[in-house]
């Protein structure tokens, strides 16, 4: 019963950190309407940039995370300004299309840069835990999950109790009558972008530490990702939680219970419970609306 | 009914969606303190008018003034800038937002936050029974809820015209009334303009000291709302069951 408990709690704390890498996905899906085929590799390239703080600055990837947030947030917009914007209101393969070659181009500059090789941010806890009720809880899984959790709840905060936030989610809901309340659409959607790429690094950061990574490691996260976002009801941050969990639970339970197929198969896993979960609901698992952080 | 000059006026306008010219030169005119009604049958291109005047739809010819100001193919947000409110056919709720941040959004442009609070409770004294509903999802709220929400958060940014496209869909005869009551008490203790689309021409002559009627994108007639409930023709020719 114990070993179920270990891996149920593993499974949790992994949760927040898939929620927090979907949210990105969903903000700008929500509030643009477009799928970002690039989002894999931000959550890489926040990864790497952990890596090289840590290495070069032994910048503990946990603290650094804001900056890093804010050095994806400054990539994001010049994301929207060059790549995105210009596209809107053109068939959506076109986005689609360039969302792609971004994620090409972001693969080859890793390479270039950090090499190809798997890395993994080596912080010097990575091994030290601490036992609750017969249950080992490994510090960093915990410090993840808490971080995860914790900007996830800024995110609701700024969706819910700022004004760019709620023309956010204005947008999102509808756009005509976003534009006949006054809302200047193309800065919401250079700052949904901004916001929405930030996140994505700063999941990266986060995952830096308890995952290897490697440049061409974004293709299956975007899947993954993509495949938690349909999950949760293309857009609920309630519903993507939800479906988080779903997906992390279930990966750790196969990991454990299913050492055959282990824990190599994440995307694979999150697909065979989307077309399951779609079957019985189609709204996905909180039943919701595609907005931005709609709770 | 005032006299002065013309706030709105509509000067010889084609347009329409995609090159195609729905409207075949409209001249209309809202004065101050006017209520105006169009009314025409369903294709007449009342709707495609209204967008035409707050840049949903192309403008190929002719120009829209507000005050003297040519706003002709302006986008939504600068027709509001000019005052215009506006207050379109479709839902147009925010519907995951609760009813009290639909109408913080309709002064979205103001950031003067005690301001827009008292707006907000000035808003909720024309239809009170949205006060007890602030904090729920427009998205729960019935249709002629919504309705009601639509048309004070259009009346939100204090504009000294507004634009409705049928006041009465989706509403129950109850409600439908109870707006048309609120349009005529603004109008009476404020002044404020309407220019209303109206599918219930019956109801919106009513309502309004003067009518265009439309038909084929062109105005076929035009006057005193209470004559054109009067007169013979207009009444057999476009709204014989109506009335």
């Amino acid at each position: 019963m114990d070993y179920f408990f270990q891996v149920t709690l593993n499974g949790l704390m992994l949760c927040g950190l898939y929620a927090l890498m979907a949210q990105g996905l969903a903000l700008i899906w929500g509030v643009l309407k477009v799928v970002n085929l690039a989002h894999g590799e931000f959550i890489v390239l926040g990864a790497f940039l952990a890596w090289w703080g840590f290495g070069e600055f032994g910048w503990d990837p946990y603290l650094a995370a804001p900056l890093i947030g804010l050095v994806g947030a400054g990539l994001g917009w010049l994301v929207s300004r060059a790549v995105v914007l210009p596209l809107l209101g053109q068939h959506f393969l076109m986005t689609l299309l360039a969302t792609f070659g971004l994620a090409i181009v972001m693969q080859s500059l890793m390479t270039l840069t950090f090499g190809s090789s798997a890395r993994v941010t080596d912080v010097p806890y990575a091994a030290t835990g601490f036992g609750v009720l017969g249950v080992r809880v490994p510090l960093i899984g915990a410090v993840n999950a808490v971080a995860a959790f914790s900007v996830l709840g800024l995110l609701w905060l700024f969706l819910h109790r700022t004004r760019p936030g709620k023309a956010m989610r204005a947008v999102s809901e509808n756009q005509e009558a976003g534009r006949l309340v006054g809302i200047d659409l193309k800065k919401v959607y250079g700052l949904a972008v901004a916001v929405a790429i930030g996140l994505t690094t700063v999941s990266g950061a986060l995952l830096s530490s308890i995952e290897p990574f490697y440049p061409f490691a974004g293709p299956p996260l975007t899947l993954k990702v993509f495949a938690i976002v349909a999950l949760g009801g293309l857009g609920s941050m309630r519903g993507i939680v939800l479906a988080a969990a779903l997906v992390a639970l279930t990966e750790s339970y196969v990991g454990a219970y299913v050492p055959e197929i282990g824990t190599g198969l994440g995307a694979a896993v999150a697909f065979i419970l989307l077309v399951v979960v779609l079957a019985l609901r189609p709204g996905g698992v909180a039943g919701a609306r595609a907005t931005a952080g709609h709770a | 009914m005032a006299t002065e000059e013309p706030f709105l006026q509509v000067t010889d306008l084609h347009g329409g969606y995609g090159g195609l010219d729905v409207l075949q030169g409209i001249d209309i005119e809202v004065r101050p303190a006017e209520v105006v009604c169009i009314v025409g049958p369903n294709g007449s291109g009342k709707s495609t008018l209204f967008k035409a005047i707050y840049g949903l739809a192309q403008v190929t010819a002719g120009r829209v003034s507000f005050k003297g100001k040519d706003i002709t193919g302006l986008a939504p947000e600068a027709v509001l800038h000019s005052r215009i409110g506006i207050v379109p056919q479709l839902a147009t709720v925010f519907p995951g937002m609760t009813v009290q941040e639909n109408l913080e959004m309709g002064m979205y442009t103001v950031r003067d936050k005690a301001r827009v609070r008292q707006r907000i409770e000035e808003m909720l004294d024309l239809f009170p029974h949205l006060r007890d509903l602030r904090s729920r999802p427009a998205g729960v709220l019935s249709g002629g809820e919504r309705r009601a929400l639509e048309i004070i958060r259009a009346l939100m940014l204090e504009p000294e015209l507004v634009l409705m496209d049928e006041p009465s869909a989706g509403l129950s005869p109850a409600l439908t009334a109870e707006v048309f009551e609120r349009i005529g008490e603004l109008n009476a203790a404020t002044g404020l303009a309407f220019l209303l689309i109206e599918q219930n021409a019956k109801q919106g002559l009513q309502a309004s000291h003067r009518a265009y009627v439309m038909e084929m994108g062109r105005v076929r007639h035009t006057g005193p709302s209470s004559q054109l409930l009067e007169d013979e023709t207009v009444r057999k020719a476009f709204f014989p069951a109506a009335l």
